[in-house]
């Protein structure tokens, strides 16, 4: 048992890299409206005249963000704002400060264009460009609130170049073992660790199976 | 309708955010957009007769539907409906402003009904609301809207050129002169060069040129149009001079020139305006204007707010 529990330990170690955890953040350029990163809808709740355009990415791995971009498209003698499709866009990031932006839009045509090809710029802050996967967010149907979780897990589960599957994405920080603990307790350190990686269809399984 | 093209173009600010959606529905090839542009103004003008009073400019909504029909051949159409008038309680309802439908093929529109006319795509003035006695250019002076109207328009990314003729419909309700537009536009790097020409049955032909340069932290634009007037020996010409510039990723400021010579009075005229947009949605705006004209007997000046979705 004293080398299971060991074995156990070591694994956890060997497994959790995040458990020297640090952050990158990623920032949003002109006109970038982001949802979502690694599948959780962000808080849309801002500061009366604050300008929130940067967001904390975990660590040293894959992160998927949902975007989209407003484009001010010339009509006649006014302005019109237009929202490119939503794009799902899937990264790596390692301590970085990454900066996403769309090329210049200012007629549908250009837009169309930007819908078909979702030709983002990803740079680091030394700018140097970031390689990237990309696709829609299918979406049909009325666009009133919309559940962008439940579409992004329906997405990941596709075959889709920017899907991300749950091991791609960085652990939550969790809490590190000491070395008092009990086998107990690493083990449910353990458990705590795999259940916030896992996707909610994965823990309803879990449940029903206990 | 107000031009605010130049000075939008450089108030593309830093937004973070999701805005406002104005897609209702889309699915199985059908589009359907719900589009609103709402201002309301603090303004006293610049006649001294008038009062301080709260102006409505643009209370529009914008229902656009287009259906998908296979092969890059797509149908849309517009109903336009303006409030504004109605909330100065000048008239008992709605005006309708724009009412079209069309057919598009790839980078080529055509489309038929109450629409503005291929010239209204002129101009670089970047004013809230024209300086007293001046127009916008004299395509704006001469006619730039139609019930009648047939229009083209071809986006070639590098050209977009757009034409349109207003039927006279004699002895239909909605009878007038007869107008044809061309107008023509190219980029060149930053720099953006149009022009313009127009007939207009028994008022004027009125042909015009401008030019933009997007120098990064500050636009620069300036245009001139000449209408030649019908049955008269007379030349109508207004120029503008337009910079815009960001004061901060929030804030944007313009400033103007307008000069508006008919041959038998001269207008100089300025304004300066600022427009704060919130940085969580970037469809809701705050803005200032003041300008000063020869024609007015003193500065207009103005505040208000704007929401556009």
């Amino acid at each position: 048992m004293k080398s299971t529990y060991k074995l156990a330990v070591f694994l956890f170690i060997a497994l959790l890299p995040s458990l020297g955890y640090s952050e990158s953040i990623l920032k949003l350029g002109e006109g970038v409206n982001l949802f979502a990163i690694n599948g959780k809808e962000i808080s849309k709740g801002n500061g009366f005249f604050s300008t929130k355009n940067e967001f904390s990415l975990p660590d040293s791995g894959t992160n998927q963000i949902l975007v989209s971009y407003t484009a001010e498209i010339k009509n006649s003698d006014s302005y019109e704002l237009e929202d490119s499709d939503l794009s799902v866009v899937k990264f790596a990031a390692s301590d970085q400060q990454i900066t996403i932006s769309a090329p210049s839009i200012s007629s549908t045509k250009q837009l169309e264009t930007f819908n078909a090809h979702f030709n983002w710029s990803l740079k680091t802050s030394d700018n140097t460009p970031v390689s990237y996967k990309v696709n829609p967010l299918p979406l049909e149907g009325f666009r009133l609130g919309v559940d962008y979780e439940q579409k992004l897990s329906e997405f990941n589960r596709t075959s889709a170049a920017a899907a991300i599957t749950p091991a791609e994405t960085i652990a939550p920080p969790v809490e590190p073992i000491g070395a008092d603990d009990t086998e107990q307790a690493v083990i449910l350190k353990m458990l705590q660790h795999w259940y916030k990686l896992a996707s909610p269809e994965t823990r309803e399984k879990f449940k029903d199976s206990l | 309708m107000k031009k605010i093209t130049l000075a939008i173009t450089v108030s593309t600010i830093v937004f973070a955010q999701s805005s406002t959606a104005a897609t209702i529905y889309d699915g199985d090839g059908l589009n359907y957009k719900l589009k609103g542009d709402w201002q309301i103004q603090l303004r006293d003008n610049a006649s001294k007769s008038k009062n301080l009073d709260v102006e409505f400019d643009d209370l529009e909504l914008k229902n656009t539907v287009t259906y998908d029909l296979d092969n890059n051949l797509q149908a849309f159409g517009q109903l336009d409906f303006s409030f504004d008038k109605a909330a100065d309680n000048k008239q008992s309802g709605d005006k309708l402003e724009e009412a079209y439908m069309g057919l598009k093929y790839d980078s080529v529109a055509f489309r038929m009904g109450k629409m503005n006319t291929s010239g209204d795509e002129f101009g670089v003035e970047s004013a809230y609301e024209k300086p007293a006695g001046t127009s916008e250019d004299q395509f704006d002076a001469m006619v730039d809207a139609g019930d009648d109207v047939l229009r083209l328009d071809a986006d070639f990314d590098v050209v977009y050129i757009s034409l349109s003729h207003e039927l006279e419909s004699k002895g239909n309700t909605s009878e007038g002169d007869a107008s044809t537009d061309l107008f023509v536009s190219t980029n060149v790097d930053a720099l953006t060069l149009a022009a313009a020409y127009q007939v207009y049955d028994n008022n004027a032909d009125t042909w015009g040129v401008s030019a933009q340069y997007d120098a990064g932290f500050i636009n620069l634009g300036a245009d001139y149009s000449v209408s030649d007037l019908d049955n008269s020996d007379r030349n109508e010409t207004t120029y503008n001079l337009v910079s815009t510039f960001k004061a901060s990723q929030t804030t944007a400021i313009a400033l103007g020139y307008v000069n508006a010579d008919d041959e038998i009075e001269k207008i100089d005229a300025w304004y300066a305006n600022v427009t704060y947009r919130f940085p969580a949605q970037k469809n809701v705006s705050l803005f200032a204007e003041v300008s000063d004209s020869d024609a007015g007997d003193e500065s207009d000046i103005l505040a208000g707010m704007r929401i556009k979705f």
